[in-house]
């Protein structure tokens, strides 16, 4: 699903590259968790950027469902990830003018999906993830916990078939983060690819394998 | 999708009211100051457009020079020209505005809103007739054409066709039309109408073959095939010139005539001697237009920049919408839709604003104007604006919003922080400010030169004098008046004259004195005034006497400084010099130093005087304190004298006041529009000043941690703004100055465009901008440093 080959990425500080990748070769496959560990300012979130197309690396090549990405044109590449990859952020993101209802739906407003075809989408999400009672609270009624669940939901009402999460329960208490941690592995177990970013060894084993980055580089395990 | 943007844009107007207030506000207001100037500078320029003839009607006007041009005409022109030339189709006449007294049933009034006019008035301009048969309305001499105004003034009625008021106590006159109420922008305001026919041949208003009398003001509509090109309309006015010539000799046959089409007399007649009315100007007209336009920018500006200042706010959303799925072209959608829809809510109060301050302003510009919301135009002209107004004002921010990266967004790094944005947003707030200091310049100006031509010395002391003409009864009983006035210690400071100083309007070129260039154009006016016009009116003398009862003065001239010096002689040497004025030779027996008989936007020129013989009015010096008591005695002498005519009156003071009237106005508007664009400036720079402060909250609490004073951080907050109130200043000094010494040049007598105009104007702008951006500094500066730095 994923080939990234030769990944370097760098900064110029005062004439010297300082390097936050530094030749990265990876294979990810259709149906994996992985864990992507690593101390602070090891490349870790680069990655996930660079695996999410936020970011371009400075060197490499990189494969998406078989396709070139960066031989793509910025729209096309756009399109080619627009629908098939759902993020999840740290500090969640969610809009704070828009209630859950609504932030689930926004994804859904790009891709010329019909209102009523948008309801049942983001009514099943509702369900799916127990927040139904929650649909019209704004996202400073809600938890920590509640409004990750929600930026999750709304990463999926797009079915994407990856999930790219950055420190998805780095702002939760544990009970909080078992429950994502739970609810990824029951996604994964569903068939969607997820790749996290993760500190806590305890989270990184939900996932099939893990990923160590140090200084820009992989890690042998 | 439409639901989802409106959601979020109601959301966050009602989340950040104070921002949105300041928003809305300043474009209503700023809106509404354009739609007040726009109404005014249409009904400017709409002025006899509703004849139904008006792209064919041409007022003639005659020059004899340069420096003389007049709007009339000899009275036999008209028809001479309509029936040797072609391309004339027909022609119409008026006299001069002519004073009547009338009365019906004891109502008896003085009416001063009268022409004479042809027969074919009414079927030449499109005046509209409630009652009575338009096309043989003036075809008797014994009838006249009320207005429904005076109709009603007169028999409380418009259905008075056929009945008959009583002209000047003795002859009858029959109502044979009524017309509607005269449009506000007609040139021509009357409120009744005599055929010319009933002129008496012994009047000075009678239609004589006198070719070198220029009484008449004359219309042409030409012929509708004729293309009104310079060249066309040249063509005929050299035909006139020809014809004119075979009629008259000497300097009056090289009399220049010109074809002045009708819409251009409101705004394009400035120099006419012995003009109708009280005109408008394009140059104000243009000036306010430019001033609405101001407005308006300065309005989208604040728009723009307090849209751009609040996106910190917005650029998580739009990052996010980026991640999720959303291009740039759907954003700036989203964000022009929302400029739209605010823009369109502004409209809407603005609107609201206009129609609720419309009496106020119709006060202002003297004139009473309506808005007709649902005319094709003024739909035609919402939309524009609104159009124009949020695409503008709405793009920049769209654009700037919309190309945040969605990466640096997230991890809260703004690009707001680029320069580039920031020169672009400083450069509106200059921008802004630049406008406002133009304004204020333009009202201090404006100000002072209105101050400086009350207070100016005219030649003479202009205040506690009092006139009254001489109508009715008076005019065979003058001595008998005179004498009256005389004896009563109240009254006897007084001088009889034709004219008053303030505007004198015709003059002659038949004046004759020895070396006189007989090829010479000058144009000098000419006043009769008796032996005590010089004291009171407390003018100067430098030579010679005054007229005097204890001479035979009938032949004795008295000329000013300036026709001394266009003789080419000092003042001491004029006198006794022999002179003559339509051939009646004489002497110069004094010379008055140079007074106004003008408006200042005219230099003083030569004028000659000569001994009234004949009347006119009474000027009255008054005492001071004592002007109850005077009025009520020259009530009293009049009232026994003249008990057929009502007592009227009026103050010389007020007339000179009134030639400046459209001054008056222009500095009011002024003054009202700087003060609107500095205000709506300023609730922009309040709207940055704050969010400013917000965004630095956690450096003010650091700062205040570390030990800054409060005086510390205020200084912090608003250095940078006062940079850009000096950028602002240096920008808008040359302009304002230039565009202030253009419209000083229109005067003859003008204030010095000092240094302290432009000072005054930018210290005005920089302290009210200083407070409105200490206020939001010095509130960030007192708080308590632990606030900010406690979610840490």
């Amino acid at each position: 699903m994923i080939e990234l080959q030769h990944i370097f990425k760098w900064y110029n500080v005062g004439g010297t590259k300082t390097f936050v990748l530094k030749d990265i070769n990876l294979r990810i496959e259709q149906g994996e968790f992985i864990s992507i560990m690593g101390p602070s300012g090891s490349g870790k979130s680069t990655l996930l950027h660079i695996l999410g197309n936020l970011d371009t690396p400075d060197e490499g090549s990189y494969l998406f469902l078989e396709e070139d990405v960066y031989a793509l044109k910025s729209r096309k590449r756009a399109e080619l990830f627009q629908s098939r990859v759902g993020f999840v952020f740290q500090s969640y993101h969610l809009i704070d003018e828009l209630t859950v209802y609504e932030n689930i739906e926004t994804p859904l407003i790009y891709k010329n999906i019909s209102s009523s075809e948008r309801r049942a989408i983001v009514g099943d999400m509702l369900d799916r993830f127990g927040i139904v009672g929650k649909k019209d609270l704004f996202p400073n009624q809600l938890s920590g916990g509640q409004q990750q669940i929600v930026g999750i939901a709304r990463a999926l009402a797009g079915s994407p078939n990856l999930i790219l999460a950055d420190e998805p329960t780095g702002n939760l208490n544990s009970q909080q983060g078992e429950d994502v941690m739970k609810l990824f592995k029951q996604l994964n177990e569903e068939g969607v690819t997820i790749v996290q970013v993760t500190h806590s060894e305890k989270n990184a084993e939900y996932g099939n394998r893990i990923i160590n980055l140090l200084d820009g580089q992989l890690k042998k395990d | 999708m439409l639901e989802n943007y409106l959601k979020i844009m109601y959301r966050n107007l009602w989340r950040y009211k104070a921002y949105s207030l300041l928003n809305i506000l300043g474009l209503s207001i700023g809106l509404a100051s354009t739609f007040l100037i726009f109404l005014w500078v249409q009904h400017e320029r709409s002025y006899d457009q509703f004849h139904d003839k008006a792209a064919q009607t041409y007022r003639l006007t005659s020059g004899i020079s340069k420096d003389f041009v007049a709007a009339t005409t000899p009275p036999p022109i008209g028809q001479e020209m309509a029936s040797k030339i072609p391309a004339i189709k027909d022609h119409l006449r008026l006299t001069h505005r002519v004073d009547h007294l009338f009365e019906h049933d004891g109502k008896k009034f003085e009416e001063k809103e009268g022409f004479y006019a042809d027969s074919n008035f009414l079927s030449f301009f499109s005046f509209t007739v409630l009652k009575g048969d338009p096309s043989t309305a003036l075809q008797n001499p014994d009838v006249i054409l009320l207005t429904e105004k005076m109709a009603n003034k007169y028999f409380g009625s418009t259905d008075v066709v056929g009945k008959t008021l009583i002209r000047d106590n003795k002859n009858p006159v029959t109502v044979s039309a009524v017309l509607a109420n005269i449009p506000s922008n007609s040139h021509l305001q009357f409120d009744y109408i005599l055929p010319i026919s009933a002129i008496k041949d012994n009047d000075w208003k009678y239609p004589s073959q006198d070719w070198g009398n220029f009484i008449y003001y004359t219309y042409f509509q030409l012929d509708e095939q004729l293309t009104p090109t310079a060249d066309a309309l040249s063509k005929v006015t050299e035909e006139i010139m020809r014809e004119y010539k075979t009629h008259t000799d000497g300097v009056i046959a090289k009399t220049q005539f010109k074809l002045q089409p009708l819409s251009d007399i409101h705004l394009h007649s400035q120099n006419f001697q012995v003009d109708v009315a009280v005109h408008g100007h394009y140059l104000y007209v243009n000036t306010l237009s430019l001033v609405g336009l101001f407005i308006l920018i300065v309005a989208c500006i604040n728009f723009m920049n307090l849209s751009t200042a609040r996106s910190a706010r917005r650029a998580r959303e739009v990052g996010l919408r980026k991640v999720v799925g959303a291009d740039r072209k759907q954003l700036i959608t989203q964000f022009l839709g929302e400029s739209l829809l605010i823009t369109s809510l502004s409209v809407i109060i603005a609107l609201a604003i206009a129609i609720l301050a419309l009496p106020a302003f119709g006060g202002l510009i003297g004139k009473s104007i309506s808005i007709s919301l649902f005319s094709p135009e003024m739909a035609g002209y919402l939309v524009t604006i609104v159009i124009f107004t949020s695409l503008f004002s709405g793009s920049y921010p769209a654009i700037y919003l919309s190309s945040f990266k969605p990466l640096l967004v997230l991890k809260g790094i703004l690009t707001s922080q680029r320069s580039g944005h920031r020169v672009f947003r400083n450069g509106l707030v200059v921008v802004q400010f630049v406008v406002s200091i133009f304004l204020l310049v333009g009202t201090i100006v404006i100000y002072k030169q209105l101050e400086f031509i009350k207070n100016r010395d005219n030649g003479f002391d202009r205040s506690n004098l009092l006139y009254v003409h001489m109508t009715g009864d008076i005019w065979g009983k003058q001595q008998t008046w005179k004498n009256a006035l005389a004896e009563n210690q109240l009254t006897s400071n007084f001088t009889i004259t034709d004219a008053l100083p303030s505007n004198l309007g015709s003059g002659t070129i038949d004046y004759w004195y020895e070396g006189k260039d007989p090829s010479s154009e000058l144009v000098v006016p000419m006043m009769d005034v008796d032996a005590d016009f010089i004291s009171v009116f407390g003018m100067e003398l430098l030579a010679g006497r005054t007229f005097s009862k204890l001479f035979t003065d009938s032949t004795s001239y008295m000329i000013n400084e300036s026709m001394a010096a266009v003789m080419g002689l000092s003042p001491e040497e004029a006198v006794g010099k022999p002179f003559a004025v339509w051939s009646k030779k004489g002497t110069i027996v004094g010379v008055v130093k140079d007074f106004n008989f003008k408006p200042v936007s005219q230099s003083v020129g030569p004028l000659m005087l000569q001994y009234n013989e004949w009347g006119g009015m009474a000027v009255i010096r008054t005492q001071p304190g004592k002007l109850e008591a005077t009025l009520a005695a020259v009530e009293a002498v009049n009232t026994k004298l003249n008990p057929n005519y009502p007592f009227n009156y009026g103050f010389f003071d007020e007339e000179l006041t009134r030639l400046y009237e459209s001054e008056q106005r222009l500095s009011k508007l002024f003054a009202l529009f700087a003060g609107l664009g500095i205000f709506i400036s300023c609730l922009g720079l309040y709207g940055l000043s704050a969010f400013m402060a917000e965004q630095r909250f956690k450096e003010i609490g650091i700062r205040k941690v570390l030990g800054s004073s409060t005086i510390g951080i205020v200084t912090l907050l608003t250095k940078s703004f006062i940079g850009l109130l000096i950028v602002a200043i240096i920008v808008a000094i040359p302009i304002s100055w230039y565009g202030a010494v253009q419209w000083l040049n229109g005067f003859a007598y003008r204030i010095e465009m000092g240094i302290w105009i432009a000072t005054l104007a930018s210290a005005i702008a920089l302290i009210i901008a200083l407070l409105t951006v200490g206020y939001e500094s010095l509130k960030a500066a007192l708080m308590n440093p632990t606030r900010s730095l406690r979610d840490d």
